[in-house]
């Protein structure tokens, strides 16, 4: 009996001083891991830059030497657009990663926050080279509403040339920023139609573009650019270039916004300060737009109530 | 004295242990009650939401009425059961009464392996497999379905009926088919007659956790059914099951509003849907074991 007693002391012991730990830690210590989650047109370039940011200094002390020599170590996780903005409002992430404007629900949510642009993306319409579409070059808003609200069901219903073959519309889930833009700018009110297969990443969308040529779907232009199996459309006649988006002829674009609490750590800020320089860089090679281009002050700090 | 001490001790450890265990299970249920619009923020509309509306969160006014799910959820699990209940108790049936030893040695391990196969394996290999042959058998544009989604569905759930019905037959004791075979019937009789009875009970635990698995299998459904929110009418339309439905939109759900309570009572009904199947085998099963030992 008494060694039980001993054991359950022990193990008392052992969990308030680990308690105690904790309560002591939370004041002092210094947080040497970043997590950052959200959109997944944003996740290849921020773990790219993460993993140079982390190649580059190693340890925090090398950043700034108020920091002490500890290992960087940054998570980054997908999840889309709304996630990412959930996440830093639940305290889940340090940073958020979201391809659309913050809506006026999660400002409520996310209460003081900021915001930084670190580039811009287009969405494009496109489809697989042995599409029958491809004989098109141009897809008019009217059009595209047409097959994303289900009123056009075959390829013959777009244009009496093409084959009687239904069209397999794909859309990306409501989670993607992407799938708001286009119901906001090209289906106004109308609704998708039901049928439409609903893919839960960018990755999926583009492999469901590589291996079905009867099937159409809205994706980052850089991504589909790249592509050597998929064909982009003009919309409305314009290109959805890095150049018309920046000048503003091409419609379909997004922000890509890196979202954190107002008041987080310093060194959260540091990597945030390295994306909007030197990252830049990282941006550019991905295929994105810079921000020198864009020419606009990144740094918004919003208060909500 | 020692030795009823420490049986006192490890009882109450014992004794913690389930009350936690257990009430993982209540407070998961009361959770999803207070979140739902079925519970606390009570939706007039159930109705409306079970039967009546379409699923299309972007339109305005938005509707959030989960119909293309529930039917959804009925045509894949419904056929995968179809297909695995038969099949399972059949594998089940082999492996106690007519398997000779070492086949048996061979196929156990065989299912449980089977059934240790991450659902993604399943999915991507129905993906690879299915997906791109119906759209040449079929010529169907594009080939996920629930028919698709079905035949997956019940590859993943046939090991544990298969294991359980198995476990079932063999639990009939002994005696029986002794006196059986005694009074000269032959094996296809002992075994309509006399083991399919009395393994009864342990049959339908086998179904209930077929039906459970089936009706919460999320990713391989997501991945091959389609995902689209129109409703299934024919084995090769597409659907989007519950669980999908779940896991598509509950990332980007921002909290409190009301697709965030359309979709937590969504999961509620998928709760006690599996909860109400479960407790009702389980009476069936008690009642069963009184008739048949009494």
């Amino acid at each position: 009996m008494e060694k039980i007693f001993h054991v359950i002391l022990t193990l008392l012991f052992i969990f308030s001083s680990v308690h105690l730990n904790f309560a002591a830690e939370k004041d002092t210590k210094f947080n040497p891991t970043i997590r950052i989650g959200g959109s997944t047109t944003m996740l290849p370039i921020i773990a790219d830059a993460s993993v140079k940011f982390m190649e580059k200094y190693k340890t925090w002390d090398k950043v700034d030497p108020i920091f002490p020599k500890e290992q960087i170590i940054i998570y980054v996780t997908g999840g889309g657009s709304g996630f990412g903005i959930k996440s830093v409002s639940e305290g889940t992430n340090h940073i958020g990663m979201s391809s659309r404007d913050i809506k006026e629900k999660e400002k409520e949510l996310l209460g003081k926050y900021k915001e930084f642009l670190i580039s811009k993306d287009c969405i494009a319409f496109a489809v697989n080279k042995k599409n029958p579409l491809v004989k098109r070059e141009n897809l008019t808003r009217e059009e595209i509403a047409k097959i994303y609200s289900g009123e056009a069901k075959s390829f013959y219903d777009i244009d009496k040339s093409l084959p009687k073959k239904p069209i397999v519309v794909i859309m990306r889930d409501v989670a993607g920023g992407s799938t708001e833009i286009v119901q906001h700018e090209v289906l106004k009110d109308r609704s998708f139609t039901s049928k439409a297969i609903q893919v839960q990443s960018q990755g999926a969308n583009l492999k469901k573009l590589e291996t079905n040529i009867y099937a159409i779907s809205y994706i980052s232009s850089v991504v589909a650019m790249k592509n050597p199996s998929l064909k982009v459309f003009k919309y409305e006649g314009v290109m959805p270039t890095n150049e018309n988006a920046i000048s503003g002829i091409y419609k379909l674009t997004r922000p890509l916004i890196l979202l954190t609490k107002h008041d987080t750590d310093p060194a959260v800020m540091k990597f945030i300060d390295y994306m909007l320089n030197e990252g830049q860089e990282i941006v550019e090679e991905h295929g994105y737009v810079p921000l020198k281009t864009i020419g606009k002050d990144p740094v918004k700090t919003k208060k909500t109530r | 004295m020692k030795l009823i001490r420490g049986d006192t001790i490890s009882k109450i450890i014992s004794f913690i242990a389930l009350i936690v265990g257990v009430s993982f299970l209540l407070l998961m249920l009361m959770f999803f009650f207070k979140e739902s619009s079925i519970g606390f923020n009570f939706n007039p509309n159930l109705k409306k939401f079970l039967f009546q509306e379409g699923w299309s969160p972007l339109s305005s006014p938005p509707s959030f009425g989960i119909r293309h799910a529930i039917i959804s959820t009925v045509f894949v699990s419904g056929l995968s059961l179809l297909l695995a209940i038969p099949i399972g108790i059949g594998i089940g049936l082999f492996l106690s009464e007519i398997a000779p030893k070492k086949v048996q040695i061979l196929i156990q391990p065989a299912l449980e392996l089977l059934a240790g196969i991450p659902a993604v394996v399943y999915g991507f290999f129905g993906y690879a497999v299915f997906v791109k042959n119906f759209e040449i058998w079929f010529n169907m544009p594009t080939g996920e379905c629930v028919l698709v989604a079905g035949i997956v569905l019940s590859m993943m759930v046939l090991p544990f009926i298969a294991s359980t019905s198995a476990e079932a037959f063999r639990n009939v004791p002994w005696e029986y088919r002794e006196a059986a075979y005694s009074l000269g019937v032959n094996r296809s009789y002992v075994i309509m007659k006399i083991l399919f009875r009395k393994a009864l009970p342990g049959l339908f635990a086998a179904v209930a956790l077929g039906i459970a698995r089936a009706l919460g299998e999320t990713l391989a459904v997501l991945m091959l059914a389609g995902n689209s929110t129109e409703i299934p009418k024919s084995l090769l339309d597409r659907a989007q099951p519950i669980t999908a439905l779940l896991a598509t939109e509950l990332g980007e759900t921002s909290i409190g509003s009301e697709k965030y309570h359309a979709l937590y009572s969504a999961g509620l009904l998928l709760m006690l849907v599996v909860l109400i199947i479960n407790i009702s085998i389980w009476l069936v099963k008690k009642r069963m074991k009184r008739l048949t030992y009494a």
